[in-house]
């Protein structure tokens, strides 16, 4: 444990709307280790993105009501504006969804590219002319060098030409060089923790691959911790160490990969599963998933999933349900659990190549 | 509220709005006379009262006919298309290219001064936006599908109009008035503050603001009080149609659909 | 646009040509101290002038001599229009330029305040002045200001042209309207970008908030204020009207003003044509400025 990075705890988010306050993220714990990627797994609606924006406090208009979110040995819940500002642009950096929507449209990619280096390079000390370029306040030097530092990140992410890119705008790049674009600013200022949060949803199967690969080489090279939250099971099959199954802004199941996606103990992990199987035997109907996340207002009681399980008891309905820990890594948050052993998983291991088809509309 | 007071307030007021009283000129405000007294010793509350039933009255009457007019066009231009379109289009832009206040302006000053002049001018500078409104609704439900069904089943292009197009696009015409009726009260009390309105001594607001700024020194209230009453009918008015419009936009998003 | 700038110049010339009374006759009267001209004189002036071809041929004379920079020459003194034009332009350009100028640096840091907190005391303010700045008569506004920072205070000069004293009261007045306009459109529009995905890009980067707000998110949002404080520029040639009146400025406002009731037409036909000649090209500049603005308009084409 002495590698730990991130530790949340009995996390609770919410959002006061006008038809109540809903419990986006309601008690969420799990840990991030260097050199890991941790998978973040749910369908649209379990509070997957508001747990990846509460980690850098970027959850408005949601507020954290409770928890620990505790970053190599900070916790980010109390820190200041300007802790949190130098651990933005120094430790911990964010891949969004859609790169269409996350580059600014109107600065060239160069430009978005070297202000995160100057980010990091300047920290503490953020001009406001020196930054908005202006003239005489700006230290011209520092620009150059942060380009030249662009140039070298886009190269490393495969953008060809990067000299000439640099001055070109997020709507003359393509889908996956945009996404390329927006991790060489996650990498300007050389994070430990990287949050990417469906970072391939909206990229074509081949991009999406490229993608996943560099995320794997980042773990691998550079000894980052990765947070990636993604709906797709396969994406997280092939690249995560350790996933955590959230639904309902609670932790279902948590584990080790191999453990959690071929012998799923809670009943949400394996539906998650039987839904996903595709190439099942010829003939045989695919169980799509029945009913929709339910609508977090007011919180739980009870088993969130509850009201869609079919070994739900009355136990699941009252009461708090306890986390039982399966061994020291693989954690799980049901009361019926063992349950019996389900032949809809005997295809599981078809499930666990990525679809990348399915497009999630959860922001 | 704006209309109860014009059309009750000239009931109770006790003075004349044009009766002259020279013993009582420039009276600063008393209980006897709570705005004061004019140059010619005539009550400035009276006066005002008088006024509002005045120019909303006007500006009633000016907006109306902007709005029969330009929806007139805007449903004759999008339904028609080609080039009595294209030739009513370009009519509404070179309306737009000036400066509304500038052309009623000329307007009213070549066809002499006078309150029916102003209101002509008015009309006839503003319906141009009331046309490119409804032209761009009537194209785009030309399109949709109750209004092809309804003419497939042969019903006439006036039926047709006034059955399904009509009730579609009174609504955002509808805040567009009432914007527009801030904008007609301030056209006709600027226009009569030029002096090419109301004359006097008709208890115009715009005109006794003029008339007021003589004596400027020695009675600010003659000033003032007509200011005000131009500006919370203004205001009124832009309340209404902001409400209005915020109401028949799509529904407010709710926080929730943000997630 | 050159259909429209057509149609400004024929609307122009044919409302004046609609004209009840006897051109003829009108200029005779004046031209001769208010004596009533013979019925020859006023043939006879009729014919050299060419007032009696048909209306096309006129507007065409007419035109052709626009386009020549002949505006005509001015009923009552022999100086032409062009010449009157010139000497009262500049004052206008000035009141609208410090009025422009106003009305920016009250609205745009208002409409941020207001976005960046919204629902705070700060935004409901923001917002009660702009109605109430929207609903303000100018005019009255003017008198306002004179009353209170000229008679009272006796901080600023009263009314005429001169430094940059006469310039502060009557700026002011037509800047507060448009500042309101323009300061509820800043917050709509910084209030839809601040809501957009780069700017959380841009937060999580560990920019400073104050940079996020005046570089990732004004520059974004000022391309549709950009759209609005041009065609703003008609609000101020509306507004310069009045308020050159109560500042008793001489400007286009007043020229225009005095030449309607001294039914100088040559000069109404030429303030009103330039009037609207500078607001046609303004809207192009308008849109100009908004692809310079917005990089994704200029090219025009597919992403590469």
């Amino acid at each position: 444990m002495t590698d730990q990075l991130l530790r949340v705890e009995e996390l609770h988010t919410r959002f006061d709307t006008d038809r109540g306050t809903v419990h986006a993220v309601d008690g969420a714990s799990f840990t991030v280790d260097r050199g890991e990627i941790v998978g973040v797994l749910g369908e649209s609606g379990s509070g997957k993105s508001v747990t990846a924006r509460s980690i850098c406090r970027l959850e408005e208009p949601g507020k954290i009501a409770n928890g620990t979110i505790t970053f190599d040995g900070t916790d980010l819940t109390t820190a200041s504006k300007s802790t949190l500002r130098q651990i933005r642009g120094n430790e911990i950096s964010m891949v969004f969804q859609d790169p269409t929507e996350t580059l600014n449209p109107v600065f060239s990619v160069g430009e978005q590219i070297a202000e995160s280096v100057r980010i990091h390079e300047a920290n503490g000390r953020q001009r406001l002319l020196d930054f908005l370029g202006v003239p005489l306040f700006r230290e011209r030097s520092a620009w150059t060098d942060a380009r030249d530092r662009a140039v070298e990140l886009m190269d490393q992410m495969d953008i060809p030409n990067p000299e000439s890119r640099l001055s070109a705008f997020p709507h003359e790049f393509s889908g996956g060089l945009r996404q390329r674009a927006v991790l060489a600013i996650a990498l300007a200022s050389d994070p430990t923790l990287l949050i990417a949060d469906e970072p391939t949803t909206a990229l074509d199967t081949t991009t999406q691959a490229d993608i996943l690969q560099r995320l794997r080489s980042l773990r691998d090279e550079r000894d980052v911790g990765i947070l990636l939250i993604s709906h797709d099971l396969g994406v997280v099959a092939q690249t995560c160490d350790r996933v955590v199954v959230l639904y309902g802004g609670q932790v279902m199941e948590s584990g080790p990969v191999n453990e959690v996606l071929t012998a799923p103990e809670h009943p949400y992990t394996r539906m998650l599963l039987e839904c996903s199987v595709r190439n099942s035997n010829p003939g045989e109907r695919v169980r799509s998933v029945s009913g929709t996340p339910p609508d977090p207002i007011g919180g739980y009681e009870a088993c969130p999933f509850a009201d869609r399980c079919r070994h739900a008891t009355t136990a699941c309905r009252e009461g708090y349900i306890p986390t039982t820990e399966l061994d020291s890594e693989h954690r799980l948050a049901c009361v019926e659990a063992p349950l019996p052993a389900d032949d809809a998983l005997a295809h599981r291991q078809d499930a666990l190549t990525p679809d990348g088809g399915e497009q999630d509309d959860s922001t | 509220m704006l209309f109860v007071v014009a059309v009750f307030g000239p009931l109770v007021s006790p003075y004349s709005p044009t009766e002259q009283n020279l013993v009582n000129q420039l009276e600063a405000p008393s209980l006897i006379h709570p705005l004061g007294t004019d140059q010619l010793g005539r009550d400035v509350l009276t006066r005002l009262l008088h006024g509002a039933r005045l120019s909303l009255g006007i500006a009633v009457a000016v907006t109306t006919v902007r709005l029969v007019i330009g929806t007139a066009v805007g449903l004759v231009a999008g339904y028609a298309g080609g080039w009595i379109d294209e030739a009513l289009m370009r009519l509404v832009d070179t309306l737009l290219a000036f400066p509304g206040i500038v052309l009623a302006l000329v307007i009213a000053g070549i066809l002499g001064p006078s309150l029916v002049n102003v209101m002509l001018a008015l009309a006839v500078v503003g319906w141009a936006s009331y046309a490119r409104l409804v032209r761009s609704s009537v194209l785009s439900l030309r399109e949709r599908e109750f209004v092809t069904a309804a003419r497939l089943l042969g019903r006439s292009r006036i039926h047709v109009t006034v059955r399904h197009l009509i009730p579609n696009i009174a609504a955002p015409v509808v805040v567009l008035a009432t914007l527009d009726l801030g904008g007609v009260i301030l056209g006709i009390a600027g226009l009569s503050f030029l002096g090419l309105g109301a004359q006097p001594p008709t208890p115009e607001w715009g005109t006794m603001l003029a008339s007021g700024r003589t004596y400027i020194r020695q009675a600010w209230w003659l000033v003032n009080a007509p200011g005000v009453c131009i500006m919370i009918t203004v205001l009124g008015f832009n309340v209404l149609g902001d409400s209005l419009r915020d109401r028949l936009s799509p529904a407010q998003s709710n926080q929730i659909e943000k997630l | 646009m050159v259909i429209v700038l057509f149609g400004v110049s024929l609307l122009t010339y044919a409302m004046i040509f609609v004209t009840p009374g006897d051109p003829a006759r009108t200029i005779l009267t004046q031209q001769m101290g208010g004596q009533t001209p013979s019925q020859e004189a006023v043939e006879q002036f009729r014919v050299s002038e060419g007032l009696d071809d048909p209306f096309t041929v006129q507007y065409v004379r007419w035109m052709g001599d626009v386009l020549q920079g002949d505006l005509g020459q001015s009923y009552y003194s022999d100086q032409p229009v062009t010449d009157a034009i010139a000497q009262r332009l500049p004052n206008t350009i000035i009141l609208a330029v410090a009025s422009m100028l106003v009305a920016i640096a009250i609205s745009v840091p208002a409409g941020i305040a207001s976005a960046v907190n919204p629902g705070s005391r700060i935004d409901y303010t923001a917002q009660f002045g702009a109605l109430v700045g929207v609903s303000m008569p100018n005019f009255w506004l003017g008198y306002l200001l004179i009353i209170v920072c000229s008679l009272w205070l006796d901080v600023f000069p009263v009314a005429g042209v001169g430094g940059l004293e006469h310039l502060v009261l009557p700026a002011v007045t037509l800047g507060s309207g448009m500042a309101a306009v323009i300061a509820r459109l800043v917050r709509t529009a910084m209030l839809d970008v601040l809501d957009a995905a780069y700017i959380r890009t841009a937060h999580s980067k560990g920019l400073r908030e104050r940079i996020v707000i005046y570089k990732h998110a004004l520059r974004n949002a000022l391309v549709p204020v950009v759209t609005i404080v041009g065609l703003q520029l008609s609000y101020v040639l509306n507004g310069a009207v009045v308020v050159e009146v109560v500042f008793q400025r001489p400007g286009l406002g007043t020229l225009l003003v005095d030449a309607i009731f001294a039914r100088d037409y040559p000069i109404v036909q030429g303030v009103t044509l330039l009037i609207g000649v500078i607001f046609v090209l303004t809207n192009l500049a308008v849109d100009l400025t908004y692809s310079r603005l917005d990089p994704r308009i200029d090219l025009g084409g597919e992403p590469t």
